[in-house]
């Protein structure tokens, strides 16, 4: 009983496989011609959209980096041409062919490439190139077998053709179809007007990669069959039409959609901002360290899984930022990326309406505290003196807001598209990669007495009438060393008229009195040596002074940066508790509490208004047009050595009694002293905010 | 039990002409195909024989055939008594994978321990016959519906668990499986007609609580003339039919499928690998399959025929159905006749319990083809073919071979 019905169980069996050889059968023998063709043709794509980047914009909205949309061509190198694959096809059909010609693969597509050599210099020339002989007296055989595949499937030999003549056949082959990719793309380097070879050489490199064998054989794979290769970036839209509506002629190149990164006002506050690019393989590391995906590694068939990743995912063509506020801000400026799957036909073109999209999301738009417009006015003023090196920053009191900012010299994006100029900078001594504000320490010079004078009077080592007489040098048993000569000799001087006078043996004086211990601990109170906890890449912290407290007290011996100075300007203007500095509007960086007694602050602060007001001031010159002001201030210079050049400082803050701003002035490497150099910008740009911005900065 | 495994060893070289041999060389046939077109799938030319992919595949057949061995060396009666804790074992490793999903989350199918991983799904559709082939044993007519519930429970019990990974595909083998057992059994039309329809009933209400993706499947093969494919059933199924049918009557050549190659066909070494065979080797490539299939599976349905036992016979009903089913249903899919499912192609595919377990699968088998059963005969027959076929046979084995 149990037979037959096993013999049920078989029978079945033989039937469900009948049924599956019958639709092969359909398949493979009756309808294989349209799927052949198909095969070749209508597939579905996963095109993925780099998200727009946020802006950077000043408090008045004035953009200083955006997004532009571009339109981008990439590279796949297995749809370039078809070179390889012809010879892997034609390798099996000419084995044992009884005439000596390269059978091998590899041996056919080396001489195919020797032929691509020859025509080479024929390539985008705009005329149509004849067919060209490739294997001449092939015997019947073979080339019947040639004949008969590429008649039965000319789709997997493009450009192959074998002709008979009497016994023997000769194949050739049609440059126009089968060198395609690299005609197309040396016609492309035409009409972008590049340097012949430009462009091909982005094609030979990622060859030479996928024949690396150092390289490991899914990457090889990844190469040569996924990955799109960046070729050009922004194609004329003449380009973008002829390349859309004829893809055919344009083998293997996809167009996408991108976004170049534009900064209007470069090559203003270039170092600031920084710049974006390609990741670098460094960045690629962090990612993958943090398990944050490369969303074109992956092969997608629709769009479930890139929804889920795509809030941490990346692409390998996505601009990152590389350095400056563009990089330490790259988490908010950096969006979230957005793909659509299609449909293409065998000429790329799209069918139909997208199957699913998920729309790119743009990065959040960072605002700064800065006023453009003013800083661009600092860094005019700064060239029209003929000032090359230099910084200007200027700080809201009421806040700390940063709304002045001026870095010179100034280096724009140029850098990064000119190798040799990027490596003639980056080997200059000038320090073009560096912002002056906030990344470049110098001496501070005299600047530094007003914080020596608060640590000094808090110390109780000397109060505000104290007398010193200054005859010229700290001590007469060395004539040679610690001198002073900023006024005339003889002068009985207080807190207040050092300050004003700028007098160097009354500050030795303090420095004796205090100590190196002391002087440091006053200066870290103020901010010096410490980071100002803005988002600011590459920010300076300077060198802390470590021996002769007497030359400290003048500003000599150790480095503060600009915008230190600034807040230490801040500080005083004050009277004590001092905001952190807001480069980001609304975000504040470090805000500070010193412990000095106000009643010394008006000490520092007399002598510094003394500068600007009483005759034999540091800035009181009636042509440095200071005077007319309400503002205190405090004047250094910084011999360099060896040259007859100075760093010139101006500190200080206007009005005296309700201060708006404060400021810190550096004019680098000029042949003239701290009032002298800076006190004049100073004059300009106080009018420029009286003018402009409607403060109300006058005596 | 030393002297026992020894009496196995000495004994094992006999008994392979005829079936041991055919499924042996059936089987070996349909494993260099699938070693073939798996380099070629998944691993490419370029790099070389063997690629990443080939190497663990091979590796696994080595397994495999090292398991069929030693299994086909164990005599049925050995095997038939490891039935029960066998069936517990893969029960007891189905609830520890669902306990570990109730820590994780997700889909979880595999344990791995160490470097090593295993799908105790595979190795339940084994058991699940073993054990249903000794409840048969006694020849029960299955006229009482008690009877028949008690089976079904049986396979029921292994079906939920595997549906609750979930992995609906595989825990789906186990009805036509135990369908063909019960049918050679001896079931009534009627009592067979009857829990079709309540298998029908069950399906349909079972609709609400598949996954999604479950449910895409079945819609997108409703929908296969559609243009809008959006979902994954959809677009592997065309893809694979493109594939296949570009093939045409000779294929493409070896390593030159291009439509798998540049990526336009997923799965293209596990679920698809058929559309690969069918590109790359036309329709000469894919009916040496099925023929192969077909001579494996009719050769184990023959040892079914020959065996008085009727354990080793039930055995062999039920794997043949299974590795039928299995290999008809991936084919089936990659043409297009039925929805996606997920199952792997016998032999063939790329996946190393899969492979592992269906060698183990043809070891029994031919454990029970080597061994025709020791039967107590009216004439005192102790071996051989007994021309008594149609009464139901207790084997009782002597003394003297136990």
């Amino acid at each position: 009983m149990q037979r037959p019905r096993i013999m049920a169980v078989a029978v079945l069996l033989i039937l469900m496989t009948v049924g599956i050889g019958w639709r092969l059968v359909q398949l493979q023998a009756v309808e294989w011609r349209d799927h052949a063709l198909r095969a070749s043709s209508v597939h579905r794509s996963i095109r993925y959209s780099a998200a727009p980047r946020g802006q950077i914009v000043d408090a008045f909205g004035v953009s200083l980096a955006r997004d532009t949309p571009v339109i981008r061509a990439t590279f796949l190198l297995s749809e370039l041409e078809p070179v390889r694959w012809v010879a892997r096809r034609l390798a099996p059909i000419l084995r044992g062919s009884d005439r000596a010609f390269p059978w091998d693969e590899m041996e056919l597509w080396t001489s195919l490439q020797m032929a691509r050599a020859r025509l080479r210099p024929q390539f985008g020339a705009g005329t149509d190139l004849p067919q060209h002989p490739w294997m001449s007296r092939l015997d019947l055989v073979s080339g019947s077998k040639v004949a008969k595949a590429v008649d039965s499937r000319p789709e997997d030999f493009p450009g192959i053709s074998a002709v008979r003549s009497g016994d023997e056949f000769t194949v050739y082959f049609d440059p126009d179809v089968l060198f395609a990719g690299e005609i197309a793309i040396r016609r492309m380097e035409q009409e972008l007007a590049l340097e012949p070879g430009h462009l091909w050489a982005r094609v030979e490199e990622a060859y030479q990669r996928v024949q690396d064998s150092s390289i490991d054989i899914q990457e090889r794979e990844w190469i040569f069959r996924r990955q799109l290769h960046p070729l050009h970036e922004k194609i004329p839209a003449q380009l973008v039409v002829e390349i859309s509506t004829d893809p055919q002629r344009w083998p293997g190149i996809h167009l996408e959609e991108a976004h170049d990164r534009e900064h209007p006002q470069d090559p203003f506050l270039g170092q600031l901002l920084g710049h974006t690019g390609l990741p670098t393989a460094a960045i690629v590391k962090g990612w993958k360290s943090r398990h944050e995906p490369v969303i074109d590694r992956l092969v997608l068939r629709d769009l479930r899984v890139f929804k889920a990743l795509r809030p941490f995912a990346h692409h390998s063509a996505d601009r990152v930022g590389r350095s400056g506020l563009e990089s330490v801000l790259e988490d908010r400026l950096s969006g979230i990326p957005g793909a659509e799957v299609r449909i293409l036909d065998h000429l790329r073109r799209k069918v139909g309406a997208p199957l699913d999209v998920a729309q790119p999301i743009a990065g959040k738009d960072v605002v700064l505290a800065l006023d453009v417009e003013l800083s661009r006015w600092c860094a005019q003023t700064l060239t029209s003196r003929q000032v090359e090196l230099g910084a200007v920053v200027i700080l809201d009191v009421s806040d700390g807001s940063a709304i002045g900012w001026a870095s010179l010299p100034q280096q724009g994006m140029e850098v990064y598209r000119d190798r040799d100029l990027y490596r003639s900078r980056s080997e200059s001594p000038d320090g073009w990669f560096h912002d002056r504000v906030s990344g470049w320490a110098i001496d501070p010079g005299s600047t530094f007495k007003t914080v020596v004078a608060l640590t000094a009077l808090q110390a109780g080592v000397v109060d505000s009438e104290e007398i010193i007489v200054c005859e010229g040098l700290l001590d007469p048993r060395r004539p040679g060393r610690n001198r002073c000569g900023n006024h005339p000799y003889g002068l009985e001087l207080n807190m207040t008229s050092a300050l004003s006078r700028s007098c160097n043996v009354y500050f030795y004086t303090m420095g004796q009195r205090l100590g190196l211990e002391a002087l440091v601990d006053g200066a870290v109170q103020l901010g010096l040596w410490s980071g100002s906890g803005c988002s600011i890449a590459s920010e300076s912290v300077g060198i802390r002074p470590t021996t002769n407290p007497v030359g400290t007290a003048i500003g000599r011996g150790f480095t503060t940066t600009p915008l230190q100075m600034a807040r230490v300007a801040l500080s005083i203007a004050s009277r004590g508790e001092t905001p952190g500095i807001q480069l980001i509007a609304g975000e504040s960086g470090t805000a500070l509490h010193p412990s000095f007694d106000i009643r010394h602050y008006e000490t520092v602060i007399d002598g510094m208004v003394s500068a600007v007001r009483d005759r034999g001031g540091t800035a009181s010159r009636s042509s440095y047009r200071l005077s007319e002001f309400d503002l205190a201030v405090k004047t250094g210079t910084v011999q360099i050595p060896g040259t007859q050049s100075y760093n010139a400082w101006l500190i200080g803050f206007s009005p005296v009694v309700d201060p708006q701003i404060a400021f810190a002035i550096s004019a680098q490497g000029v042949p003239l002293h701290g009032g002298e150099a800076c006190a004049p910008m100073l004059a300009d740009i106080l009018q420029w905010l009286e003018q402009h911005r409607g403060l109300e900065l006058r005596r | 039990m030393i002297q026992e495994v020894g009496n196995w060893f000495r004994d094992w070289r006999s008994g392979w002409a005829g079936p041991a041999s055919l499924l042996v060389l059936a089987s070996l046939w349909l494993l260099l195909i699938g070693t073939i077109f798996v380099y070629s799938a998944a691993d490419g030319p370029e790099g070389g024989f063997p690629g990443a992919y080939s190497e663990s595949h091979m590796k696994k057949i080595l397994v495999g055939i090292v398991g069929l061995l030693i299994v086909s060396m164990i005599p049925p009666k050995r095997i038939e008594s490891f039935s029960v804790l066998f069936y517990g074992g893969t029960l007891v490793l189905l609830v520890l994978l669902l306990v570990w999903k109730g820590f994780e989350g997700g889909v979880v199918r595999w344990i791995r321990i160490g470097g090593f991983g295993m799908q105790p799904s595979e190795l339940a559709k084994i058991s699940t016959v073993m054990v249903i082939a000794t409840a048969l044993r006694p020849g029960k007519k299955l006229q009482r519906w008690s009877d028949l519930i008690k089976l079904t429970l049986v396979a029921v019990i292994p079906f939920a668990l595997i549906a609750s990974q979930p992995d609906l595909s595989t825990a789906l083998i186990l009805v036509p499986t135990v369908a063909a057992m019960i049918w050679v059994a001896g079931i009534e039309w009627k009592k067979m007609a009857t829990l079709s329809m309540i298998l029908i009933v069950l399906a349909g209400m079972s609709w609400p609580t598949m996954p999604n993706y479950q449910q895409q499947r079945i819609i997108s093969y409703l929908e296969i003339g559609s243009v809008a494919q959006d979902f994954a059933g959809g677009y592997q199924v065309t893809q694979s039919i493109i594939a296949m049918g570009s093939g045409g009557p000779t294929g493409k050549g070896l390593h030159l499928g291009s439509h798998h190659d540049l990526g336009y066909l997923p799965e293209d070494h596990n679920d698809f690998i058929f559309s690969v065979i069918g590109e790359e080797w036309g329709l000469v490539g894919t009916i040496s399959v099925l023929i192969g299939t077909l001579v494996l599976v009719l050769t184990i349905l023959g040892v079914a025929w020959s065996c008085r036992d009727p354990f080793g016979r039930l055995v062999s009903v039920g794997l043949a159905a299974q590795i039928g089913c299995q290999a008809c249903i991936n084919q089936a899919v990659t043409v297009g006749l039925v929805p996606v499912t997920g199952l792997p192609l016998p032999l063939i595919s790329y996946g190393g319990t899969s492979i592992v377990t269906t060698l183990l699968a043809i070891g029994i088998v031919i454990s029970i083809a080597r061994k025709p059963i020791e039967v107590v005969h009216p004439d005192g027959l102790q071996k051989g073919v007994s021309p008594v076929q149609h009464r139901p046979i207790r084997a009782r084995v002597s003394k003297q071979q136990a």
